[in-house]
């Protein structure tokens, strides 16, 4: 029986800092495996910061945070600036709390980066009985500062001794940030902190500390009104995954903060909400033992026709059907389920209702834009004697055959009923995450899209957006003069007119050019910024890990009125102004690799030209869960140099994927993505195309088939 | 038929028109998550429409399945059957498969059995005590499938009159309990010395709970 509210353990709580600790200090709690935690955090004074914490593994756990704040200038007795600052934290558990022993982390506080708040720390948190923790530990850097004394290290080298200032603090606006201050690392003079959080009632808890961070005067160093190394805070959990706090900071102002978590791995929806299938018809043993089908009377027709039907109950179109006397072969789209195990599964029984008594073997093969992924051979006997039996998915997968896809010839194809042309009108609503809360980062409007199946591997789709917030101005950009075109750092002022903007406008063609080769052909207006023509190869066998593509694209770049019209670049010039500089095309490509490690993890490597003309190449690895959740991170190195490139130094970000159905329970293939990129800039910037072949043909293969088998059966 | 689906966002209300937002999925989240950070609404129920003359007309076709919170109650129909065992649906698709009227699996619940394995439940019930022991299987939140090896005690409770759909039977009352490393429960069963188990308190798995089941 579930526990009350009350008895569950909420989890460690976070810091203004949006990490697992105290109010501004770390302990050494660490969230539960893969939760996904969002603190937003305000100060009295104006600063703001918005972090997304990520427990990597047990003992691992990451942090992404915007913050915006003020700095002092190189001459600190003028009035402080505003500044926008993207920083990385790292904390690692190293010993885990025992009975008398408290648990040890080490951690990295804004690591990388202009290291406004570059820390590094030891800390240990001992529990006592179930509502009191204590926390105490060691910092250097700016966690250093409060009371502070000669490196321990020191004892060890005298490497430890000094803290070198960090290169890009020195050079203030040339610097470019972006990289591991390690020389700095657990270096100069260090500082002792604790702390202790004591949880009154189950939703009400108080904390306090004694802060090693001191705000001295110094360029750079962030500005705060400072009185006191003491900050208490009162914290309000009315449920899992919902925190409230209001703190006393400084000795000298509020602040208030709300975190959100989730985790991939505990889905409190259950399993889903979908209705229940039909059954399995079972033959009886008579009926088994007929060894031909009669296609005189039972002719394959009306058989089609009914499976049709029965298909359509689940969202799933009949492409073609082959019978022959021991062998249907089914090819379908599924249109509904996340999972293609389950959409199999379920395609399945529903064959067994109508197939003939003497096939023993169902060949199920899905299909994605007309492309079919894959032929799954199975035991139409295993089947009837498995279902509702222990052991019943592993029975079903273990007797699977993956296999590429067969011919088209055989298939009866049936005329698929659905309109050729959809559309829809409806709202739109965006949000630019991690941006100056200041810009007009909102955007709200209606959103018209249309769709036609020319064939069944070719498409035209567009979109055209109106913002009911009507002309506004340019978003936040980057105006690092560069010998670049602006290719991505204009994104800003792409359609902010107030006009209709034409979002894409696309002509769409797929075909499998082999067994285990597929290719697409995508031209028009391609993304805001971008039209032309973008191809794509891809390889990718059944039952292989590995996929290896190659991409051509001819991109010209949009007028900013995202009309129909192309641009007259424009180029940033030495002055700050922008100048148009004629029209911009080029041809960008790449040849790519992936791999699936078959752990969840996923790395894809990309070699290639990008949109500016650099070359250079894209390394990602993604975290996937069974369940749709996808969290990534990639980073782009190429031939611009790091000062034309700008702040951050080189292109970088985080990539989220939640599955729609995660929250709602009915089963549904849509997805909520979110990129959180550093800073966005011209250098290894790629072309945006919906519906590259990888994420398309992958779902129909045999590693992600068996990842969520465990559906075949709902 | 166009369909508009609404949802409430921050305070704007969003709405979607066309066959693109059909079963478009916006308006659910944005309940969902009020759910998940506000509080969820308690669901009405739904009377049975199942009565003693269709059960005269059709025996053994019915099964009255009521939720764990006692009030949502679904008639459903028997659509299969293989060997001893049943799978009744009701009209909002959801099922349960009943093996001589213990639950066995379940389909269309929050949470729910995906199969089980009974290892001497029924005969001990069939004696009125002894021991037995239990396989279930449930889909976790990563979409994998957990078993649960679960340890049981059944032993007679007396005897009690049951009302099903206004008629009155004499039935033996049996207990189960059971007790896995995830969970633990109590089932009862009332038997009818003609038709077996007539109705019955059955655990399904975490979320779903415990149905009351009867064969009218």
């Amino acid at each position: 029986m579930a526990l009350p509210a009350a008895a569950e353990d909420l989890g460690p709580s976070y810091t203004t800092f949006g990490t697992t600790g105290l109010i501004e200090m770390p302990t050494a709690e660490s969230a539960e495996r893969s939760q996904f935690a969002t603190t937003l955090s305000y100060t009295q004074n104006g600063s703001f910061r918005s972090t997304l914490n990520y427990q990597l593994t047990d003992r691992l756990s990451g942090a992404f945070r915007f913050s915006v704040f003020d700095i002092y200038r190189f001459d600190t007795t003028l009035n402080p600036i505003e500044t926008f600052d993207r920083s990385f934290d790292l904390q690692f558990r190293l010993i885990d709390e025992g009975q008398y022993r408290p648990a040890i982390a080490v951690g990295l506080r804004d690591f990388l980066g202009t290291g406004r708040y570059a820390s590094e720390y030891v800390v240990a948190t001992k529990s006592v009985g179930d509502a009191l923790k204590l926390t105490g530990g060691i910092g250097w850097g700016r966690m250093g500062q409060r009371d502070s004394f000669a490196n321990p290290l020191g004892g060890i080298a005298d490497y430890f001794n000094t803290r070198p200032i960090y290169d890009d603090r020195i050079n203030g606006e040339g610097a470019n940030g972006g990289t591991v201050s390690y020389e700095q690392f657990f270096r100069g003079d260090a500082a002792l902190f604790a702390g202790l959080e004591y949880q009154v009632t189950p939703t009400l808890g108080f904390k306090a500390e004694y802060s090693s961070i001191e705000y001295n005067a110094a360029q750079f160093d962030p500005f705060v009104d400072y009185e006191s190394p003491w900050n208490v805070a009162l914290t309000y959990r009315p449920r899992r995954g919902v925190t409230y706090s209001a703190a006393y900071l400084y000795g000298t102002e509020f602040s208030v903060q709300a975190t959100f978590s989730l985790s991939p791995e505990r889905r409190d929806i259950g399993s889903g909400l979908e209705s229940a299938p039909v059954p399995i018809r079972v033959r009886t043993s008579d009926q088994r033992a007929a060894q031909s089908w009669d296609s005189a009377a039972q002719p394959q027709a009306p058989i089609q026709a009914a499976l049709e039907q029965l298909l359509e109950v689940e969202g799933i179109t009949l492409i073609g059907l082959e019978l022959s006397d021991n062998v249907a072969r089914l090819r379908y789209e599924n249109g509904r389920y996340r999972s293609e195990a389950q959409a199999m599964g379920r395609a399945a029984r529903m064959l067994t209702q109508v197939a003939p008594a003497s096939i023993n073997v169902f060949v199920m093969e899905p299909v994605k834009e007309g492309l079919p992924l894959s032929a799954v051979r199975l035991s139409r006997l295993a089947l009837e004697g498995l279902e509702n039996k222990v052991g019943a998915t592993e029975g079903v997968l273990g007797r699977a055959e993956f296999g590429p896809a067969g011919p088209a010839d055989g298939l009866r194809f049936s005329n698929p009923e659905d309109p050729a042309f959809t559309w829809g009108i409806g709202p739109y609503f965006s949000y630019v995450f991690f941006s100056d809360p200041d810009d007009e980062n909102l955007d709200v409007g209606l959103r018209f899209d249309a769709q036609y199946q020319i064939t069944p591997n070719l498409s035209i789709a567009g979109r055209v957006n109106q913002s009911a917030l009507g002309e506004q101005e340019p978003l936040f950009g980057f105006d690092t003069p560069n010998s670049y075109a602006n290719v991505r750092t204009d994104k800003g002022f792409y359609g902010r007119h107030g006009n209709p903007t034409l979002e894409y406008l696309t002509l769409t063609h797929y075909s499998r050019l082999g067994p285990d080769i597929y290719s697409r052909v995508t031209a028009g207006y391609l993304e805001k910024m971008y039209g032309g023509v973008s191809t794509e190869v891809l390889w990718k066998p059944v039952t292989s890990r590995l996929a290896l593509g190659a991409e051509v694209n001819y991109a010209i770049m949009r007028h900013e009125d995202m009309d129909f019209r192309f641009a007259q670049v424009v180029r940033t010039d030495d002055a700050g102004g922008r100048a148009i500089d004629g029209d911009y095309e080029i041809v960008t490509g790449h040849l790519s690799a992936y791999y699936d490690f078959g752990n969840g993890y996923h790395a894809q490597v990309d070699l290639g030209r990008y949109l500016a003309g650099d070359w250079g190449a894209t390394f990602s690895l993604d975290r996937e869960f069974e369940n749709g959740w996808r969290l990534g991170g990639f980073f782009t190195l190429t031939d611009m140099p790091a000062e034309e490139f700008g702040e951050g130094s080189f292109d970088k970000g985080l990539r989220l994927t939640i599955p729609i159905d995660y929250f709602v329970g009915t089963p549904t293939q849509r997805t909520f993505n979110q990129s959180l990129r550093s800073l966005a800039r011209d250098g290894g910037a790629r072309l945006e195309v919906d519906g590259r072949l990888y994420d398309l043909v992958r779902p129909g293969h045999e590693a992600h088939v068996s990842e969520t088998f465990g559906r075949f059966w709902r | 038929m166009i369909r508009c689906r609404t949802g409430l966002f921050l305070g704007i209300v969003l709405t979607g028109c066309g066959p693109i937002y059909d079963g478009d999925p916006a308006g659910q989240v944005v309940e969902q998550l009020r759910d998940r950070f506000v509080g969820s609404e308690p669901v009405a129920s739904a009377a049975p429409p199942v009565t003693r003359e269709l059960v005269a007309a059709n025996p053994g076709s019915y099964l009255l399945v009521t939720a764990a919170d006692g009030e949502t109650t679904a008639a459903m129909t028997l659509i299969a059957g293989q060997g001893t065992r049943r799978t009744f649906m009701s009209a909002d698709q959801i099922s349960v498969t009943v093996d001589r009227g213990v639950i066995v699996a379940t389909r269309g619940f929050p949470t729910d059995r995906m199969a089980s394995e009974l290892r001497g439940v029924l005969e001990a019930i069939a004696v009125g005590g002894g021991t037995a022991e239990r396989v279930h299987e449930t889909l976790d939140g990563l979409d994998q499938i957990k078993t649960e090896l679960l340890q049981c005690r059944i032993a007679l409770a007396g005897a009690e009159n049951v009302e099903i759909l206004g008629e009155i039977k004499a039935a033996a009352k049996v207990t189960e309990d059971c007790s896995g490393s995830n969970s633990s429960f109590s089932n009862v069963y009332w038997i009818s010395p003609d038709a077996g188990i007539v109705k019955s308190r059955q655990w399904v798995a975490p979320l779903t709970e415990m149905l009351t089941l009867a064969s009218p």
